[in-house]
């Protein structure tokens, strides 16, 4: 197995970026006064850290070291998660959905869903959001601590400690401005360690001809220079991508995903919050290839060695992007390349902790403990990181004799909710004969044929093709496939109960439905 | 998915299932093409400059179509 030996210039590299940020958070901690200072960063947010924290909070470590692994097991298809599931719905969430959110005057999502539908909508969503937050931060603690095993050698419990401290100080004190400042930073290292790779790898294959060519003398890898794959891909027809990821999953994270929306809540105005999203859909044409183009390169480099990832045991592909970073990186350079791992981690792991603080005492606490002043909840909001970081670490502990099952679980459970959630914020926020009753009812009907979907090989077995008769149950339903019909379901479910129920007046509605503005209006 | 199942149904998706990667590149152009349609005709209220045209390099409409183009070219060449 390939482990990085850091040099002592390296060491010192990533302990400089670990202090620095560290340091940072802390000293941006001096200016948190209230709780919108420490949820919302007090709106004071300039639209290029916002930008770059959206790309980095979406970049974790199974990301990073799964990425190079999938470029090499399906080639570029996998880009289709940044291009047509990031750059498109982020170009329209900038024109149409942020300014509007951040005009609405929210904190969270589900506070959202909860002013234009009813307060049970809210309360479902909060609950579902922090759970899987929870749950989100116990498998970025095991597959960062998987990654650095595999890197550096580090044990499980050093690799938690080292991140849920450096994560604790300067998230307890900062909040979302530490957050976002030190994700700026972290986006930086990441495009230079990720860079690096790259550079140095296609300099190793000849070049993107090179590449081209040894690639193409694989007849198993015939696909992997295309973006769009056949209709009968077991894992990524183009239909199930396009609607699937583009339409539903793709918009339901960059609207709905309150680790995300939460950074453009805090921005300086709504031209700001615009101009984020739009210089996020930027450096989203970068990222997709940094990402991918290393697992490209080791195919070209490795295949020999390597073989064809069908015939891998389990856990070959997470020792694909340490290979190349042993062989290809010089000391010095490798510093910076473990500093990346590292940004991509802290990011990924201080956008949840502090998005379900956020969330838990804006739509859970607050509604139950009314009327306290003001540093109480800034108080309740600071503790609570500290105990999602406690929970996340109980998480891990379970979670580690099953790791890699209960992280489909969690893929699995999202996409239970985000096509009805997706449903739900476009219904509500573009019509205002949307009704409360019939996103209950959407909200439920799309939830349920999720289920159904999911548990479609185990309920009714292979003989239910009457059911879903284009799919091959043997193998299960691709999730794309399920987010697009949960969110086809909460749709119709929504609309159907919604004609027959009586909506809200036009005033009440008003600052919720895109075509009624609120009466304030907003620096631009 | 087999031939056989996708040749016998008339459901929609199943017609979608049959469609050759060709058809699937010319999909997701499709939907950028429609996309910078969009961007290029939305009211300026929406891309919040009612009041005046900003300059090029502070418009944000002007990069996100920039985005959009680039995009474009790159599901062209490698879709």
């Amino acid at each position: 197995m390939d482990k990085i030996a850091l040099g002592p210039v390296d060491l010192a590299l990533v302990l400089a970026y670990l202090v620095g940020v560290t340091v940072l958070g802390l000293w941006l901690s001096r200016g948190v006064k209230s709780s919108e200072d420490f949820f919302l960063a007090g709106k004071t947010l300039p639209w290029w850290a916002v930008g770059m924290s959206l790309v980095v909070s979406d970049i974790g470590a199974k990301d990073m070291v799964g990425l190079a692994a999938d470029g090499y097991r399906y080639g570029l298809v996998m880009m289709n998660f940044d291009l047509v599931g990031c750059v498109f719905p982020v170009l329209v969430a900038a024109f149409l959905f942020m300014p509007f959110l951040w005009m609405a005057g929210v904190y969270t999502i589900p506070e959202y869903l909860g002013r234009r539908y009813n307060p049970h909508v809210r309360t479902v969503f909060a609950v579902i959001w922090a759970l899987f937050m929870i749950g989100t931060v116990g498998v970025i603690f095991v597959s960062a601590a998987v990654m650095f095993e595999i890197l550096l050698g580090w044990s499980l419990w050093f690799s938690i400690g080292v991140t849920a401290i450096v994560v604790g100080i300067y998230t307890t004190g900062g909040g979302l401005k530490a957050v976002v400042v030190t994700d700026a930073l972290s986006c930086v290292v990441l495009i230079v360690g990720a860079g690096l790779i790259c550079l140095l790898g296609l300099v190793e294959v000849g070049g993107f001809s090179g590449l081209s060519q040894s690639i193409g003398e694989l007849e198993w890898a015939k696909h992997h220079l295309h973006l769009v794959l056949p209709a009968d891909h077991p894992e990524f027809p183009w239909p199930a991508v396009l609607l699937g990821l583009g339409f539903v999953l793709g918009p339901a994270y960059w609207i709905g995903n309150q680790a995300i929306v939460q950074r453009t809540l805090g921005a300086q105005s709504q031209g700001q919050a615009r101009a984020s999203y739009v210089f996020c859909a930027m450096l989203k044409l970068v990222f997709p290839l940094l990402l991918v183009l290393p697992g490209l390169i080791a195919l070209a480099m490795f295949h020999d060695e390597l073989g064809r990832p069908d015939t891998w045991q389990e856990g070959v592909g997470n020792h694909l992007l340490p290979m190349m970073v042993v062989r290809l990186l010089p000391t010095g350079a490798l510093g910076i390349v473990v500093g990346a791992f590292l940004a991509g981690v802290l990011s990924n792991l201080d956008s949840y902790i502090n998005s379900a603080s956020t969330l838990v005492v804006t739509d859970l606490y607050r509604p139950l403990v009314r009327d306290a002043e003001d540093r109480h909840y800034l108080f309740v909001g600071r503790a609570l990181v500290v105990v999602f970081l406690a929970a996340g670490a109980v998480v891990s502990y379970l979670v580690i004799p099953v790791f890699g099952s209960v992280f489909e679980a969690f893929q699995t459970f999202m996409t239970f909710f985000q096509g009805p959630l997706l449903a739900l914020l476009l219904l509500g926020m573009l019509t205002r004969r949307t009704t409360q009753w019939g996103g209950l009812a959407g909200m439920f009907l799309g939830i349920g044929t999720a289920v159904v979907m999911h548990s479609a090989t185990f309920l009714f077995d292979r003989q239910v093709g009457v059911l879903f008769p284009w799919f091959d149950l043997g193998k299960g339903i691709p999730y794309l496939w399920v987010a697009w019909w949960s969110f086809v379901a909460a749709m119709v479910g929504t609309i159907l109960v919604s004609l027959v129920t009586r909506p809200y007046d036009k005033e009440r509605l008003r600052g919720l439905v895109c075509w009624i503005p609120a009466n304030q209006e907003s620096p631009e | 998915m087999t031939p056989t199942a996708t040749s016998t149904l008339a459901t929609p998706i199943a017609l979608l299932a049959t469609a050759g990667p060709l058809a699937g590149k010319l999909a997701f152009v499709l939907v950028f093409v429609l996309l910078l349609i969009w961007l290029l005709w939305m009211p300026a209220r929406l891309s919040g400059h009612a009041d005046g045209r900003p300059p090029w390099w502070g418009n944000t409409r002007v990069w996100a179509i920039v985005v959009t183009v680039i995009q474009i070219m790159v599901y062209l060449r490698w879709g």
